[in-house]
């Protein structure tokens, strides 16, 4: 079996011509297992891709059924510096919330009060990741379900005071960190030269 | 640091007449996630079901739901069913199945579904059961997949 992320590109201004496949471009670049109550970093990110994306299978801390997982880049922790825009769903009124806070909020994965055996599920999308004269912004969408109750999480995001590229990232929860069995897998993306 | 190329396919179906049953069996159990596309045809009012392995409980998957629509929004959620629903027209599903193989994890899935005609929504959906996925069943449900429906499955591998 071969890859299948092949690229299509050279688009020229006038017509369809020059297209052409380029190698693979979707690449595993780190996985992190952390143990109980572990945040996990990713430091020394290679700038040889285009994009990020990062696919998570998490629970979070806290003791309760509910946790608020997060990210920062490059260890920075503004106050008010992580803006974004969420829509969560699930359970009671639906929530569509604007976001301003010393971190990305990421949504909910679900507490260590859950059945161990459950576990949320999140894909995180960071676009232009080493673009110096961009703000870095985050697509996220993911959440947890138990069978009694659950959330389902959509939003973006990005930092606003700092345009430098991504070399680190910093995952954990507002309860204190992830729980065994977490796997957060780091993914980079190439685009056509 | 990069372990090289991943993301790859594992199988295609593309159906060449309506059809109410789409299997993939012996999924290896060598990649980390599964990545399920469909981009599919539904008959009327027909939605479609997805259930893994051999699984033939009928309360052993639940979902959650945030959907918008001509309507408005919604937000929902339901446990105790027979398998994850599908839309019930044209449009296109895909959903990621992430740590299919551990055997101590109930299994989430989350999805993305765009129809031409009923919406666009995201789904975390459970399989309350633990074992390694190696088996896939999509089934019409009052009536068949159309023909043109295709049904593609992708494997992905962490370092």
């Amino acid at each position: 079996m071969s890859p299948i992320t092949e690229l299509i590109g050279s688009v020229k201004a006038y017509g369809w011509g020059n297209f052409s496949a380029a190698p693979a471009s979707f690449e595993s670049i780190a996985t992190a297992n952390p143990g109980n109550n572990q945040s996990v970093t990713f430091s020394s990110i290679p700038q040889t891709f285009a994009h990020l994306q990062l696919r998570c299978s998490i629970k979070g801390n806290d003791a309760g059924t509910i946790d608020t997982w997060f990210l920062r880049l490059n260890g920075l922790a503004p106050g008010s510096g992580y803006r974004g825009h969420f829509i969560r769903g699930g359970a009671g009124a639906p929530t569509a919330l604007t976001t301003s806070d010393s971190y990305m909020n990421l949504g909910n994965p679900g507490g260590n009060g859950n059945d161990s055996r459950v576990f949320g599920s999140f894909i995180v999308d960071i676009l232009d990741y080493t673009n110096t004269n961009k703000y870095k912004t985050l697509r996220n969408f993911g959440g947890f379900e138990t069978s009694s109750i659950g959330r389902v999480f959509f939003s973006s995001g990005f930092l606003v005071t700092s345009t430098s590229a991504i070399t680190q990232i910093d995952l954990s929860g507002l309860s204190g960190g992830l729980m065994n069995g977490t796997t957060i897998a780091l993914y980079g993306i190439k685009v056509a030269a | 640091m990069a372990a090289g190329p991943t993301y790859e396919p594992i199988a295609t179906t593309t159906l060449s007449s309506a059809q109410n049953s789409v299997s993939f069996s012996s999924i290896s159990g060598s990649y980390t996630d599964l990545v399920i596309v469909i981009n599919g045809l539904y008959s009327g009012t027909t939605y479609g079901k997805i259930k893994f392995n051999s699984d033939t409980g009928d309360a052993n998957y639940s979902y959650n739901r945030a959907l918008g629509y001509s309507g408005g929004t919604l937000f929902d959620r339901a446990g105790g069913s027979d398998g994850i629903s599908l839309g019930s027209s044209r449009g296109t599903w895909i959903g990621h199945i992430q740590n299919y193989a551990n055997t101590t994890k109930y299994k989430t899935l989350i999805a993305r579904e765009n129809t031409a005609t009923t919406g666009t929504a995201v789904f975390v959906y459970l399989w309350k059961d633990t074992s390694a996925i190696t088996g896939i069943t999509f089934t019409g449900v009052g009536g068949n997949f159309d023909s043109t429906t295709t049904f593609t499955l992708y494997g992905i591998a962490a370092a």
